[in-house]
């Protein structure tokens, strides 16, 4: 490897350890805040010394690749494989670029290997970032991933020219994997056909006698695993009697496989794939609903709740959001199980909340997600905002102490201006008057403190791009992070307990005249509350600004800075009386910030020391 | 309508007296026009009666008490008992009428009422037309005057800012605007009186009805865009697209009512254009043209009349200075030159659809053209608009099968499945904008993918050479201007087959003829259109010669030996000797090459009546101003193919 690609490495795996910070791991929040920022600062230079490999090496590099030697392809290649073994692929950006860049040379090269092994990678880490996305919008970069697979599985008609088993394997997995490519509710036909044609050239012996060596029961049980995820179009029961027959025909197979894995290694069978089989056998007709939450109660009780393997993770957090979707169906069934759906939210807080370190966290949130989307509201049992509150507590610490910091310099700033300005808060909260201002102010203070709380709830939809700092953000991070603000909105709007949040947390990054900021479908018009959006908005860019603690990529401004760039978006970014009413406390609002962040880190540590009954 | 020539034939033959007076009929009112037949009965020479009163001419009118009437009295100086009746069809003239008494008796009231209102009608009407052309005359000194005011204002303002490049340009651009505007007029009003005149001669030559269109559709479409109206277009059954008629005169129909479509038609509006061809005979198309707007429409009255020269619909919204009146007339007179008709539906406020059907003759099609491009497979992939609506139907004309990709997404499942199953697409066509993806990210790597000799060809409306440098580098191979006509899409495919694709490689150098053995004599008065002219020939390395009038042209001829000269380029309007004349005496000198030089006209105007005097006076052929280097190369390399022969 070439030395700037060692260097890479190496600041990579260091900011690996330095990010693994946790409260217990301190022995007051004093010292958690401490120990917090000193750790931003060690990871600046590291940041700072990734980012020079990448401008002054590696882009220009991918640049000129055309002119590089197969040495230097060979290096390319080691690089990209140790970067993803030692990141777990969480570096999925460095990933794309390397693979992006190899297609171009394998292509004018005619290096038929190499082409078909980039460009599987390539489209592997465009999934990577639809898995970001899979919560909000996973298809925007399902044409690409397409053209991807497509072009490498389409090398099967050159497979007797190729002589490479592995190149083979490449183009075996392509065609299998370009079922990822497709929506299971949205594209489910096409999802179909495509894995048809991928079981049926996997299970041809013609293929599998031509190259033995290739690992053919994986690639089956693997194809057959991607079928059972059509399950979530079963769930719609739009599916044709064909289609359930293939579903179920999966979930056997590797329901099969799993039994007999589990038989000879002597261990519980993985419980997705029991899942898969007990939702199939549901869904084509073999047992009742009944019988499926009977057998997915029984799956999920059997499980420890101090098992953070994937498997348990699994039980403890995505069996109950799948549990929890089937009960939506029905009313009836959402009073039947109001005490195991108890038992499953403070279950699942105790559980993230104990998570110890080490913990593969991309699991831990992506499964914790999927509960929070499926989340029931039900009379007497825990709601959405207390839930998600928890949520916001326990996990992420960057936007936890953020919210906590936003949520109070919010609060502050509406008692100055109550105070100064009242007729600038006309309309919060739906008030009217002056007199109706002071008489609900506790309320509405409340109402607000939520609001700094729950503004950026949707960043936890894609912690996947905060869990390793190692070099800025590409562009297409950056727009993935933007989805933030309407997945917030999304996930708030679905309950009464957070209804009242949701455009706060769609609009706070819009500017005020709607001229800039994202994201364009927001409209003021349509805003249930635009004087606490305005609020939040102001006191968002405060806070971020401000921020000299947590954000290890570059400086916080002072307070003159951010006067001088909220004076600057007066009236287009920012409304023009929220911006005057921080002119007018600024050094109220200067004192409040030199301790904000710390007592915040304070509550944070507090929190974490705190245990959670359950009922 | 009646012009006065017509009214004055109708009222000098009458055989009754008539006056027509300044109103109100009172004894003030002054004699403007009196016919024989009241010069007799007055017994004044028929010219001394304009310029008299009523008063002095009957001082009867002492005693009048006012109403139609006065008399009879006794009309001293000739003798005779006379009535006089003023008529009340016209209110602002006064026909009156004269009687003798004696005649009157002999004539039945009735009769006479008929012939006084019959000439009350013509006297209406002749009226109204002096007013319409009155008013047309003095909107045109208007109209000319506005341009041409612009024209020298700039002129003045550039002289003045020689050195200030920028504003130059900026009032060069603004000459050539006002320019064009002025000689649209004057082309209308010149069009209007050689159509009058009968002296308008229609082309029949033949028309490429895909360039014709998309000749039309380049002016038309801006148009629509800058009111931001919405142009829907669609073609019905072109079978025949090479046909014979006068293209200029059919370009000139079709801009006229589309043109008027525009201009009557709210911004955000829209327009439906439908262009339909029917067999018609053995040889024959019917071609119509459907032109339909949501615009304001026109009332029972102006619909009445829309086809009668200078009227123009009055409209607070509409611009006095947008049109001579003349513009439907000149279109219905050419229609109907054509054999065709034309119709019109209006409803005030809700818009207007003008239908006209054109006969046009057919030219022999050679279908074996095309014969390379059966049997290929494309994929098409539409965009989200249904603009590619009318592609397979062509192919399918063209023995081409098809796949068709609702969008992008679609489209690659399309190539992948084609891919994985051996399946080869000779080429993708697609729209200029796709419903799912953003076409600018998804051609670059389909063209990545599938290299670059595959052919991806772009049909778009849009203008190609706005965005040819940006499409190409995404991948595009070639474009299809739509709508779309089967001759167009066939030759965008067929030079990627691989009998052209062979063929190719021998042309692809560029022919390069060398006209340096050929001379040329250029004929042109004006010194700055000769420097013109020999600088656009000088790069063709001809052999030029100049003369600046006939006299000198027919002086160069005889000075060389036959043969000398190729290539005689003659303007027609010159001093001393015109074209014309040179060309004739040329013809008529006793040498070897007297009949045979090509005399070749050069002239600003391509009127077809031009053509005819040219060629009548000897000219082989006919190139327009200002001069363009492939035109005069087109003619030498005829010359050239000819001698080879």
């Amino acid at each position: 490897m070439n030395q700037y690609e060692t260097t890479y490495l190496d600041n990579t795996a260091k900011i690996i350890e330095l990010v693994t910070v946790r409260p217990s791991d301190f022995c007051d929040g004093r010292a958690f805040y401490t120990g917090c920022r000193e750790r931003t600062l060690a990871l600046r230079p590291l940041i700072a010394q990734n980012m020079s490999v990448l401008r002054d090496f590696l882009i220009p590099f991918f640049d000129d690749i055309l002119d590089a030697s197969p040495q230097e392809i060979a290096d390319l290649t080691e690089f990209d494989d140790a970067l993803s073994r030692l990141t777990k692929q969480a570096d999925n950006g460095v990933h794309y670029q390397i693979n992006s860049a190899l297609i171009v040379y394998a292509r004018q090269k005619k290096d038929r290997d190499l082409l078909v092994r980039s460009l599987y990678h390539g489209a592997m880490a465009l999934y990577n970032y639809s898995a970001i996305l899979r919560m909000t919008d996973p298809s925007r970069f399902f044409w690409k991933m397409r053209l991807l697979f497509g072009e490498a599985a389409g090398y099967i008609r050159y497979y007797d020219e190729i002589q490479n088993p592995e190149t083979r394997g490449y183009i075996h997995r392509s065609m299998s994997n370009l079922a990822l490519c497709y929506n299971s509710i949205t594209d489910p036909e096409q999802k179909f056909t495509v894995l048809r044609r991928a079981l049926n050239i996997l299970q041809d012996p013609v293929y599998q006698q031509k190259t033995p060596s290739l690992p053919w029961a994986l690639y089956i049980t693997k194809t057959h695993q991607e079928r059972t995820t059509l399950l979530g179009y079963l769930r719609h029961e739009n599916a044709s009697y064909k289609q359930l027959h293939e579903v179920m025909e999966s979930a056997e197979y590797v329901h099969h496989e799993q039994l007999l894995t589990a038989q000879k290694k002597g261990i519980p069978m993985q419980p997705q794939w029991l899942y898969a089989y007990y939702a199939a056998c549901y869904h084509c007709g073999l047992h009742t609903l009944s019988q499926l939450f009977e057998n997915l109660e029984d799956l999920y009780i059997s499980a420890s709740k101090e098992d953070y393997s994937q498997q348990g993770m699994y039980t403890n957090l995505f069996l109950p959001a799948l549990y929890t979707e089937y009960v939506r169906k029905d009313t009836h069934y959402i009073a039947n199980k109001a005490p195991i759906m108890q038992l499953i939210y403070h279950r699942a807080l105790q559980y993230v909340r104990c998570a110890p370190a080490g913990t593969q966290m991309e699991f831990l949130y992506q499964y914790l997600r999927a509960l929070l989307v499926n989340f029931i509201e039900y009379p007497g049992g825990i709601s959405l905002k207390e839930f998600a509150h928890e949520f916001i507590m326990g996990r992420h610490l960057g936007t936890c102490v953020h919210s906590i910091v936003v949520a109070r310099l919010t609060v502050f700033l509406f008692d100055h201006m109550v105070k100064n300005f009242p007729e600038a808060l006309l309309g919060i909260y739906g008030v009217q008057t002056n007199a109706e201002l002071s008489s609900r102010k506790e309320e509405i203070s409340t109402y607000l403190y939520d609001c700094g709380m729950l503004h950026d709830i949707g960043k936890l939809f894609f912690l996947q791009l905060f869990t390793l700092p190692n070099r800025q953000w590409l562009s297409i991070e950056e727009e993935i992070c933007e989805e933030h603000a309407a997945q917030g909105f999304r996930l708030l709007e679905q309950a009464a307990s957070t209804k009242s949040y949701a455009d706060i947390a769609f609009g706070h990054h819009r500017y005020y005249d709607e001229t800039g900021g994202y994201p364009r479908e927001f409209s003021r018009e349509k805003c249930s509350d635009t004087v606490a959006l305005d609020l939040i908005a102001v006191t968002d860019f405060i806070e971020y600004r401000g921020n000299a603690d947590g954000n290890a990529f570059r400086e916080a401004n002072s307070i003159e800075q951010i006067l001088e760039k909220l004076n600057q978006g007066r009236g287009t970014r920012f409304c023009s009386a929220v911006v005057d009413a921080v002119f007018s406390a600024k050094e109220e609002i200067a004192i409040f910030l030199s301790t904000a962040r710390q007592e915040a880190y304070q509550r944070v540590f507090e929190y974490s020391m705190k245990s959670l009954s359950i009922d | 309508m009646k012009t006065y020539e017509e009214f004055q034939e109708m009222f000098d033959g009458a055989s009754h007296g008539y006056l027509i007076a300044s109103p109100p009929f009172s004894s003030d009112s002054t004699i403007i026009y009196a016919n024989p037949r009241a010069a007799l009965l007055l017994g004044f020479p028929i010219k001394a009666l304009p310029g008299q009163t009523l008063g002095h001419l009957f001082p009867a009118f002492s005693s009048h008490m006012g109403g139609p009437e006065l008399g009879p009295f006794c009309y001293e100086k000739t003798d005779r008992i006379l009535r006089i009746f003023v008529s009340s069809f016209c209110e602002d003239t006064c026909l009156i009428f004269l009687l003798d008494q004696n005649e009157a008796e002999r004539e039945s009231a009735e009769r006479l009422f008929n012939y006084q209102t019959r000439m009350g009608e013509a006297l209406a009407a002749a009226n109204a037309a002096s007013e319409a052309k009155t008013s047309f005359l003095s909107e045109m000194s208007h109209d000319i005057r506005t341009p041409m005011n612009a024209i020298i204002g700039m002129t003045d303002i550039a002289l003045n800012y020689s050195d200030d490049s920028a504003r130059v340009e900026d009032c060069l651009k603004k000459i050539r605007t006002a320019s064009g505007h002025l000689m649209e007029l004057i082309n209308e009003v010149l069009d209007m009186s050689r159509i009058e005149s009968g002296r308008i001669v229609l082309n029949e030559e033949h028309i490429q009805l895909a360039d014709q269109i998309h000749s039309i559709l380049v002016i038309v479409r801006p148009q629509t865009a800058a009111k931001n109206q919405k142009f829907h277009l669609e073609l019905c059954g072109i079978e025949y697209e090479n046909l014979i008629g006068d293209s200029t005169r059919i370009r000139q129909i079709f801009l006229n009512i589309l043109s008027n479509a525009i201009k009557y038609t709210q911004e955000g509006g829209d327009i439906w254009m439908n262009l339909e061809q029917k067999v018609n005979g053995d040889n024959h198309v019917l071609l119509t043209l459907t032109v339909r707007d949501n615009g304001m429409g026109m009332t029972p009255e102006f619909l009445s009349k829309i086809f009668q020269p200078f009227e123009r619909e009055t409209s607070t919204t509409i611009s006095r200075i947008e049109g001579t009146g003349l513009g439907m007339t000149i279109t219905k007179k050419l229609i109907e030159m054509m054999g065709g008709t034309i119709m019109v539906e209006s409803e005030l406020h809700k818009g207007s659809e003008f239908t006209i059907c054109l006969p046009l003759k057919r030219c022999k099609e050679d279908s074996s053209r095309f014969s390379s491009l059966s049997g290929r497979h494309v994929l098409i992939m539409q965009g989200d608009d249904n603009k590619l609506a009318a592609l397979p139907q062509l192919l399918k004309g063209l023995d081409i099968t098809f796949d068709i990709a609702a969008d992008g997404n679609q489209a690659i499942d399309m190539l992948n499945d084609a891919d994985i199953s051996g399946k080869e697409y000779f080429a993708l066509l697609t729209a200029d904008h796709l419903a799912d993806i953003d076409i600018s990210k998804l051609l670059p790597d389909i063209c990545a993918r599938k290299g670059k000799n595959f052919p991806i060809l772009m049909l778009s409306e849009n203008n190609w050479s706005e965005m040819e440098y940006f499409m190409t580098k995404l991948g595009v191979s070639s474009f299809i201007p739509l709508p779309l006509f089967k001759s167009r899409l066939a030759e965008a495919l067929r030079p990627f087959t691989r009998e052209e694709t062979d063929k190719g490689g021998q042309e692809a150098t560029p022919k390069i003829t060398d006209y340096s053995k050929n001379r040329l004599l250029l004929v042109e008065d004006n010194m700055l259109n000769l420097e013109i002219a020999k600088e656009i020939l000088s790069m063709t390395n001809v052999q030029i010669d100049t003369a600046t009038n006939g006299k000198e042209a027919i002086a160069a001829f005889v000075d060389h030996p036959p043969f000398y000269y190729d290539l005689i380029l003659m303007d027609i309007k010159m001093p001393v000797m015109d074209g014309l004349e040179a060309t004739r005496r040329i013809r008529t000198l006793s040498r070897a090459d007297a009949t045979t030089v090509q005399i070749v006209a050069m002239t600003a105007n391509a009127f077809a009546e031009d053509r005819q005097i040219s060629i009548e006076a000897g000219m082989n052929a006919h190139i327009t101003k200002p001069l363009d280097a492939a035109q005069v190369l087109s003619c030498l390399d005829r010359l050239n193919s000819e001698k080879s022969k």
